[in-house]
């Protein structure tokens, strides 16, 4: 059946994908709308027309295909939402990160002085592994308040601006615990 | 914007045939009536083996079975199991040289295409040519079963070749007389055969076990598209590795492969081979008899040792199957259907080794050497517009990213991106009125660049003159459904399309494949030496220059001795430009700008102190 390239001609990933604005996505229609864009515009459909037509289809595909990347990962959403709101860029670090900081340079120094190192050692990382649930479960909070969509336009971005803050301490955390984990490798205790 | 498909037809319907181009044979196919069908080689069989023997200078290659033959009587003639050097370097192989009873030698001195070489004989011949030989016999097998021209053709290649591979097989197309359609994965077009007649839903691994390489890929079947959730492998593992341990079991405590001539090499080889095959369907045990070094040997080769042999080699498929399955968010319990295809799989301890890892019988309802064949054969009749309800979508192998500060590698398209992908980056320059910004691309899931492999460096030229920052170029880079990278770029405030030269690190240019073209497929690559020394220097000169612009400051800046590093790198960028050795240009450029990333940081931020406080 012919189809127009113009299908899901948008640059915006959510108007591509007809989707809301928001975290939580249907998968399914996602999946649904992808299949049917793919059939639609993949360049195997213009494998005998025009140079001009053929890179097109080239290039919507390979936005329908960032799309479906983008609206299927919740980190890439948050990421375009921010940046949608103009409040990308990292934010600064909070007070009780750098004090986790400070905590896991001093076991690091104290660490070979240590005679038995795997008590400090294994109680930081289940301290951090409890955090980084937390994060996690505040993200999640924070996403469902994003799409509940009641607040103005301020308190949205405030939402977002949480989030970015929360993803940020987040990826500190687990590059932390990676740091825990292959100190406890190096000397035989993981 | 709207174009209508139904506008294009082509009036006459010119054939397009799906080509397997495999490491130890290959295969033409088309579909009629609906069917993909195997058209018979010019020797009236159905397979023809990827061997090529070129007796004497000039004279026309002998090709398939026939060549087989000259595989032991005239092994110094004959080249085979090419596919595992497409795209590689003679450095990458060097190691394996020994495996291959045909002399294998470095590229001249100004080629900085660094691609391998075989010799035959007087002649010598880059894998690309080899396998054009062979695309053109398949061409003209077809030409002959069909009874009308063949310019048409996809292509399939092992799911995990790299861009350089890709492209290599792409021009040996080309060499061959043939407009390559499209480049196709070997798994995806054997789940496009396999799941041709079945239009059912499920979640299916492709185990796929060549010649030379192995892929793994894990596909999901909906209404007629085959979307490919993820892929992995390993393209230097394959039935010729079993080959290779047998025949190494068959030498210990005789002597060592590399003290073997050409000759005996090649009969050890396809002893082994034989042995394999025959245990493979038999199961009994083979007795290897061969004269070697003088004297006569004989080995008795039982199915415990043969399995003993292979499982340590088959074993290092469960890895990448593992990544495969994770990067597909999968578990085992999810699959619906485990598919074996390639020659190898026919072995019991192949089939053994594959169940193990997924955990299910595996479907051998496949023909293990024609369905990838078959594969491409359809997706030739997708692209002729004759099949509509079936559409292939493909991911990219292998994560695709630039260089940055450090040396570190900055991914922009992540492996199993779906294909067609994109990715935009802003550049901008870090002198002022700097007119040309270099991008260096690599490939491959290494933090350090220098563990990946170096895709293409790629210059913005002509840039806008401004105070060093200002320029705002945006690249956008694209991998086209064939898995290979275009790139484009265009300035952010002009909205200039701006031009960007590619250098392919390994493989032509498109030059160089025009002269080829001119020249038939002869190899003349001696004229080339000039215009290469040029290239080299016009590339050096200016880092050269803006490095000693910056040279007096550079002790207040980084200090003395890592001054004294970039001062000894300056003056062997010099001493270089004065000689008349590419290479050597190369290397010493490529110090240059790798010791001044510090320098070029300090200058960087002195710049923009220098801009913020004036403004």
């Amino acid at each position: 059946m012919p189809q127009p390239l113009a299908a899901g001609a948008s640059r915006d990933p959510f108007e591509a994908f007809q989707a809301p604005r928001r975290f939580a996505q249907d998968r399914a229609a996602l999946q649904k709308r992808f299949l049917d864009l793919s059939r639609a515009l993949h360049p195997d459909r213009f494998a005998r027309a025009s140079e001009a037509i053929r890179q097109a289809s080239l290039e919507r595909m390979g936005l329908v295909n960032e799309a479906y990347r983008l609206l299927t990962d919740r980190n890439a959403v948050r990421e375009h939402l921010l940046a949608e709101a103009g409040l990308a860029g990292k934010p600064v670090r909070s007070s009780d990160d750098l004090e986790l900081a400070e905590r896991w340079f001093e076991l690091q120094e104290q660490f070979m002085d240590l005679d038995d190192p795997r008590e400090p050692v294994e109680k930081f990382a289940s301290e951090l592994q409890s955090l980084i649930v937390r994060a996690q479960d505040r993200m999640h909070e924070l996403e469902k308040k994003f799409d509940a969509g009641e607040e103005s336009g301020s308190e949205a971005a405030e939402t977002l601006r949480e989030m970015s803050a929360a993803a940020q301490k987040g990826n500190t955390l687990r590059s932390m615990l990676r740091d825990v984990e292959r100190l406890k490798a190096r000397v035989g205790l993981g | 914007m709207t174009f209508q498909i139904g506008k294009f037809e082509a009036p006459a319907q010119e054939p397009i045939v799906g080509i397997d181009l495999g490491t130890t044979h290959s295969l033409v196919a088309i579909v009629r009536n609906g069917q993909p069908e195997v058209l018979p080689s010019r020797e009236g069989k159905r397979l023809l083996p990827s061997v090529v023997a070129v007796e004497a200078e000039g004279s026309e290659p002998v090709l398939g079975y026939e060549a087989r033959k000259h595989q032991i009587r005239d092994a110094r003639h004959t080249a085979f199991s090419v596919k595992r050097l497409l795209g590689r370097s003679y450095e990458e192989i060097q190691a394996k040289a020994s495996e291959f009873p045909y002399e294998l030698v470095p590229p001249p001195a100004d080629d900085p295409s660094g691609l391998v070489r075989i010799r035959l004989g007087y002649c010598v011949f880059t894998a690309i040519e080899i396998s054009a030989m062979i695309l053109k016999e398949l061409r003209l097998s077809a030409e002959a079963a069909l009874g009308q021209p063949v310019r048409k053709a996809v292509i399939t290649v092992p799911a995990y070749f790299n861009d350089a591979q890709r492209q290599a097989t792409r021009t040996a197309g080309r060499l061959a007389g043939l407009d390559v359609l499209r480049i196709i994965n070997e798994p995806t077009a054997a789940s496009l055969a396999y799941g041709l007649d079945k239009k059912k839903q499920g979640t299916i691994a492709v185990y796929d076990i060549g010649g030379g390489t192995f892929d793994i890929s894990i596909l999901r079947l909906h209404d007629g598209v085959f979307e490919v959730l993820s892929t992995h492998g390993n393209t230097q593992l394959g039935g010729d590795d079993l080959d290779q341990a047998v025949a190494q079991w068959f030498l210990s405590g005789i002597c060592a492969m590399s003290e073997l001539s050409l000759e005996e090499r090649a009969a050890l080889i396809e002893a082994a081979e034989r042995a394999k095959k025959a245990i493979g369907s038999s199961g009994e045990v083979q007795t290897i008899e061969l004269e070697l070094q003088g004297g006569r040997h004989q080995k008795v080769l039982s199915l415990e040792t043969f399995n003993q042999l292979c499982r340590p080699l088959l074993e290092k498929t469960r890895v990448s199957c593992e990544q495969a399955m994770k990067d597909a968010g999968l578990s085992r319990e999810e699959l619906t259907d485990l598919v074996l295809v390639g020659g190898p799989t026919r072995l019991p301890i192949v089939q053994q080794v594959a169940s193990e890892i997924f955990g299910r019988k595996p479907n051998t309802s496949v023909h293990p050497d024609e369905v990838v064949a078959q594969g491409a054969a359809i997706q030739a009749d997708i692209l002729a517009g004759n099949t509509t309800d079936l559409l292939l979508l493909d991911v990219v192998p292998l994560s695709l990213g630039i260089e940055t500060y450090g040396g570190l590698m900055n991914v922009l398209i992540p492996r199993n991106t779906k294909v067609p992908a994109t990715a935009r980056e802003v550049f901008t320059t870090f002198a002022d009125k700097q007119t040309g910004v270099d991008i260096h691309v690599f490939q491959g899931e290494r933090d350090q660049v220098t563990e990946n492999r170096s895709l293409a460096r790629f210059k913005l030229r002509g840039i806008r003159p401004a105070p060093a920052g200002i320029p705002r170029i945006e690249v956008s880079f694209l991998v086209d459904a064939d898995g290979i990278l275009q790139v484009s770029a265009r300035d952010m405030e002009t909205s200039q399309v701006q031009s960007v030269e590619v250098r392919p690190s390994f493989g032509l240019s498109d030059a160089e494949v025009e002269r080829m073209l001119a020249a038939g497929l002869e190899n003349k690559d001696g004229d080339k030496a000039f215009k290469r020394l040029v290239d080299a220097r016009n590339e050096a000169e200016p880092i050269l220059r803006a490095t000693e612009k910056n040279l007096p400051d550079a002790d207040e800046l980084v200090g003395h001795d890592e001054a004294e590093v970039v001062r000894a790198a300056v003056r062997e960028l010099q001493d270089a430009l004065a000689g008349t050795d590419p290479v050597r240009i190369r290397q010493a450029r490529d110090r240059v700008n790798r010791v001044t990333i510090p320098l070029a940081e300090k200058v960087l931020a002195r710049t923009l102190a220098h801009a913020s406080s004036t403004r």
